[in-house]
């Protein structure tokens, strides 16, 4: 056995986690639950795998999303940028905003006006 | 039904469409409708040997007079030429069930499957809950669910041995107490794993869980990591003794098989909804430090769903605005505390009466402004500093 089936066996490996009573159970209804063991398993991967793509293409999204933020703060521009999308597990809503540079100059101004303030008292004194 | 794929003409319409909507607001047959229309139909097709040991039994139940009158009737009963009155058919549905094999008997007691299950569920149903209080409700819930005395009809009572029925009972609270501790773990495993996967992030967090199991909001007051892994309730599995063990094995196998694939997707889930988590904080931590986001993902976990808020404000723009409205707020008062003096001054004190709600009004709405700035600044350190907890003082 190569090492690719036995990944594969290991992967439908379901003897582990056979309910308990199950040696009880006749031959058919072994094979009746081990069955349906196996189409659980396959159907969990099935909705993983599904999910897992759907994840990517939503961080992928937002990736992009963000890249676009990013240009328009190069640009000096201030915006408010909203984004939506559905996720392997849900759905995210992100809202960026930024570039808002206005507040900065009063604050400045005040601070300037301080330390000037400051240094013109130090050298009256 | 197949209503889409029918050509409906004339009158026959408004018919159909009349029967169709008094059938979906019809109530679904009750337990008891169904007991008696499924031992009404074995009734009328006992095999004869058996329906005399059935006449026999009845005569010994309700005397000569009622045997009579049901050897009498039988016929009409079953051709639905004669209606069955209430009394006989209390009798029938309580002399029949003994003649039927153990599985048809099983599935009489099926019937009461459903109603036992929603007693259940709402002794279980909680309107809001602490994360602080959950193994402690959770315990609570399962004491109920042993200790509950389940509503069952009154045949029940009689054509079941009190064996029978507490090994029936055993059996569903037995499953529902595995489902509540399996609720108990996946949920704080859910928040658990959300605390880890968070610890990346300076932003602001606000976590909201429902309980998928109890349907019920849970308020993440303390960390999860300080609640007890596993609980510790005692729910000896059920002594299968009566006929019907072999059914209830097959109950209980669907069970385990259930929650073996409730545990698989449940893990799927986290494993998806972690991966989420991580991948949003990664691409929010690509954000400049001047930059504010909020981000509110809403994904499915182990044990229920979360809503997991992420907020990051400019501190330095919320200091603006607090100055802002600071030196409004001072503005406004010299103003008004100078024409309060100058009408004072000039002894207009009714005037002053009449205009003082104008200043005053103005004064408190900057300062209610204010406040909430405040206190949203206060808000968005604690949820940075407490994380995915967020005790509520």
């Amino acid at each position: 056995m190569n090492e690719n089936e036995e990944r594969a066996l290991r992967r439908l490996d379901i003897e582990t986690t056979l309910p308990a009573g199950f040696e009880k159970l006749s031959e058919e209804e072994q094979l009746a639950v081990r069955q349906r063991l196996i189409d659980q398993d396959i159907a969990v991967r099935g909705e993983f795998l599904r999910n897992a793509g759907k994840s990517q293409i939503a961080e992928h999204d937002l990736a992009v999303g963000i890249d676009a933020v990013e240009k328009l703060d190069h640009e000096r521009k201030v915006y408010s940028k909203h984004m939506k999308g559905e996720t392997g597990s849900g759905t995210y809503d992100l809202k960026i905003r930024g570039g808002d540079t206005r507040f900065i100059v009063p604050i400045l101004v005040v601070i300037g006006t301080l330390i000037l303030g400051v240094i013109v008292v130090l050298a009256l004194l | 039904m197949t209503y889409h794929r029918r050509r409906w003409y004339g009158s026959s319409r408004g018919r159909r469409r009349s029967r169709a909507t008094s059938d979906n607001h019809r109530s679904p047959p009750t337990p008891y409708d169904q007991s008696l229309a499924f031992v009404r139909k074995e009734f009328f097709n006992l095999p004869e040997c058996k329906f005399q040991d059935f006449v026999e039994y009845y005569a010994s139940k309700y005397g000569d007079g009622p045997r009579s009158y049901l050897s009498r009737t039988y016929r009409t009963w079953r051709n639905g030429q004669t209606r069955m009155s209430r009394q006989t058919e209390r009798r029938i549905l309580e002399c029949v069930p003994p003649f039927l094999d153990t599985d048809k008997q099983f599935q009489l007691l099926g019937f009461y499957i459903p109603p036992v299950i929603a007693q259940q569920r709402r002794q279980v149903d909680a309107r809001h809950l602490a994360l602080s209080e959950m193994a402690d409700h959770y315990v609570q819930i399962a004491q109920t669910l042993m200790t509950n005395e389940y509503e069952l009809d009154w045949f029940v009572r009689e054509v079941f041995s009190a064996e029978e029925i507490a090994e029936f009972l055993n059996v569903f609270k037995f499953t529902m107490i595995d489902g509540l501790r399996q609720s108990y773990h996946d949920v704080r495993n859910d928040l658990v794993a959300l605390r880890k996967a968070c610890a990346a992030t300076d932003a602001a967090i606000d976590v909201q869980y429902q309980i998928a199991l109890l349907d019920c909001p849970l308020d993440i007051d303390t960390r999860p990591t300080s609640m007890p892994p596993s609980l510790d309730i005692a729910a000896p599995e059920p002594r299968l003794v009566t006929e019907f063990r072999q059914q209830y094995r097959q109950i209980l196998l669907e069970h385990v098989v259930q929650a073996r694939a409730t545990i698989r997707t449940g893990d799927i889930r986290q494993r998806i909804a972690l991966s989420d988590v991580a991948a949003v904080i990664r691409q929010l931590q690509r954000t400049k430090s001047d930059q504010e986001y909020e981000s509110t993902l809403a994904i499915e976990g182990r044990g229920g769903n979360f809503t997991v808020r992420f907020e990051k404000t400019n501190p330095l723009r919320l200091q603006y605005a607090i100055a802002v409205e600071s030196v409004k707020l001072g503005i406004v008062a010299t103003i008004s505390a100078a024409l309060a003096l100058w009408i004072i001054a000039r002894g207009l004190w009714p005037l002053l009466i009449f205009v003082a709600f104008i200043p005053l009004s103005i004064l408190s709405a900057i300062w209610t402004k204010l406040q909430s700035l405040r206190s949203e600044v206060k808000e968005y350190e604690r949820k940075r500093r407490t994380g995915v907890a967020t005790p509520r003082h």
